[in-house]
């Protein structure tokens, strides 16, 4: 039921040309350039590495693989990683 | 700047373990708790840091997270504060030490005079010390203009003073005054006479009549130049004009012969030391007064009391602290004949400088001296035969008014 909801939500906002983000609470993930990257709306962190992080979205798990990475701050709505980044990946 | 602030709140470095450790991360973020420098050490452990505030909620976290903690280390400023409540001691001292310094530093400790060139430091010392201007004075209590008013008024040899207190100094700032010349008043009726028996060489009378002319022998106390003028009647006038009474002034040159005696006994005290020696010590600190040993027995009989006080200098200013030692020395007196030549020639010094003295302050000069020594009832005596020229005039009030006065 949920994930219908999501995806209604999800279908509409593009409908409308509308943010996802905004209406979907869909993440959103900015990196800049290779060392640092934010998240957020996000559910947690599922596994944490040097080498890769995982990090709940909701209906999809976001891998981020690189070295040296740290999560440097993290807040119930977003939270930072920095390293090298060398890959963002979505699972779903 | 974060850094800065995380070690002024003081931290905790934490050891987590357990089987999903990044549960207790998500838990941290959803429970707004923050944390820093994250190390992950294996798949079941990590170490961070959380706020010191933040220690009891974490523990919640952990055990909803079934995670367990461990310590590893605690910083900063407020882990080094709580530490110091068990050392309650230290902290006393620390506060007092504070209350100290701050409440000591409005104390006057040193206070410098500068600007005197004749006036001696000590006498204007001792003159602040009476207003209130001393080591130990309550600096804020100290009215710098009144105090330096009140000291003025007793010291007529300066003309300006100011008291400028910097912290525990007083800096003391004074101008000597200009001698003044001593007035003539004019309006007071005075003679000159002799102050000493003499020859006059040469009489001069800016105001007044003179009595005796260059050549004349006058005796001590005689008036030289009177300040009564006799006013003449004209030729063949029958007013009676009456006389004029001044301020006699003038000068008296004149020859004197000067007398001076000293004498010694024969026999003089010889200070012989036994070499019992014993010493005291006394500490002044600020106003305080410590002597040690006070109640500590001395010699007996005669001795000498020797005291030398070392005063603490710090970066070439005298501190208010000394230390004084005291040393008694014990001797006894053994009679013994004087060395009557170096006796005479001793005496016959001093008798000079007297005569010396004398005549500097009559603008005078000696002449010719003759010195003769004998020996009379157990004493010697030397006595010193000195021709001089010397002002030898000394005005003198006399009774009345000045002006004309009828006969």
């Amino acid at each position: 039921m949920v994930g219908e909801k999501e995806g209604l939500l999800a279908r509409a906002s593009r409908m409308f040309d509308l943010p996802a983000d905004a209406l979907a609470g869909a993440p959103r993930v900015e990196v800049i350039g290779d060392g640092e990257l934010r998240m957020g709306p996000h559910r947690g962190i599922l596994a944490y590495g040097t080498q890769e992080i995982h990090i709940s979205g909701g209906n999809m798990v976001v891998l981020v693989r690189g070295s040296g990475l740290e999560l440097r701050a993290m807040t119930p709505e977003e939270l930072l990683i920095t390293g090298t980044i060398t890959a963002v990946e979505f699972v779903r | 700047m974060k850094k800065l602030i995380n070690l002024l709140r003081g931290y905790v470095e934490i050891l987590v373990t357990g089987a999903f450790p990044e549960r207790l991360l998500n838990l941290c973020a959803q429970n707004r708790l923050q944390f820093w420098k994250l190390c992950w050490l294996d798949e079941t452990s990590f170490t961070f840091r959380v706020a010191l505030q933040d220690r009891k909620r974490l523990d919640e976290l952990a055990q909803r997270s079934m995670c367990e903690l461990s310590e590893r280390k605690r910083r900063g400023a407020a882990v080094v504060a709580a530490g110091m409540r068990r050392r309650w001691g230290f902290l006393l001292g620390l506060g007092l030490c504070l209350l100290a310094v701050s409440y000591l530093s409005r104390f006057v400790l040193v206070v410098e005079v500068t600007g005197n060139e004749t006036v001696p430091t000590a006498v204007i010392l001792s003159q602040l010390q009476r207003v209130g201007v001393r080591p130990g004075a309550y600096g804020p209590g100290v009215r710098e203009r009144e105090a330096a008013n009140a000291a003025l008024m007793g010291l007529p040899e300066l003309s300006y003073m100011a008291i400028n207190i910097y912290g525990t100094r007083a800096e003391v700032v004074v101008r000597e005054a200009e001698k003044t010349p001593e007035l003539l008043r004019e309006d007071v009726p005075c003679d000159v006479v002799a102050a000493a028996d003499g020859i006059i060489e040469e009489i001069h009378a800016d105001t007044g009549r003179a009595v005796f002319a260059d050549g004349d022998i006058v005796r001590r106390g005689e008036v030289l130049i009177s300040g009564e003028i006799d006013l003449k009647e004209p030729e063949g006038g029958t007013v009676d004009l009456g006389y004029l009474v001044v301020h006699a002034a003038g000068t008296v040159t004149a020859r004197t012969w000067r007398t001076l005696e000293e004498s010694v006994p024969l026999t003089a005290g010889v200070k012989e030391y036994t070499g019992a020696e014993h010493k005291q010590y006394g500490l002044r600190l600020l106003w305080f007064d410590v002597d040690f040993f006070e109640n500590s027995s001395i010699l007996g009989g005669r001795y000498d009391k020797i005291a030398q006080t070392r005063k603490l200098t710090l970066f070439d200013r005298t501190m208010p602290a000394a230390l004084t030692t005291v040393t008694y020395r014990e001797y006894t007196v053994r009679e013994e004949p004087i060395d009557q030549d170096e006796a005479a020639a001793r005496l016959e010094r001093v008798l000079m400088v007297r005569l010396e003295e004398l005549m500097a302050a009559r603008q005078g000069e000696v002449l010719h001296t003759d010195v003769v020594t004998r020996i009379d009832g157990g004493r010697l005596t030397v006595t010193l035969l000195a021709e001089c020229r010397e002002e030898i005039g000394r005005t003198v009030e006399r009774e009345g008014q000045v002006g004309l006065k009828k006969r």
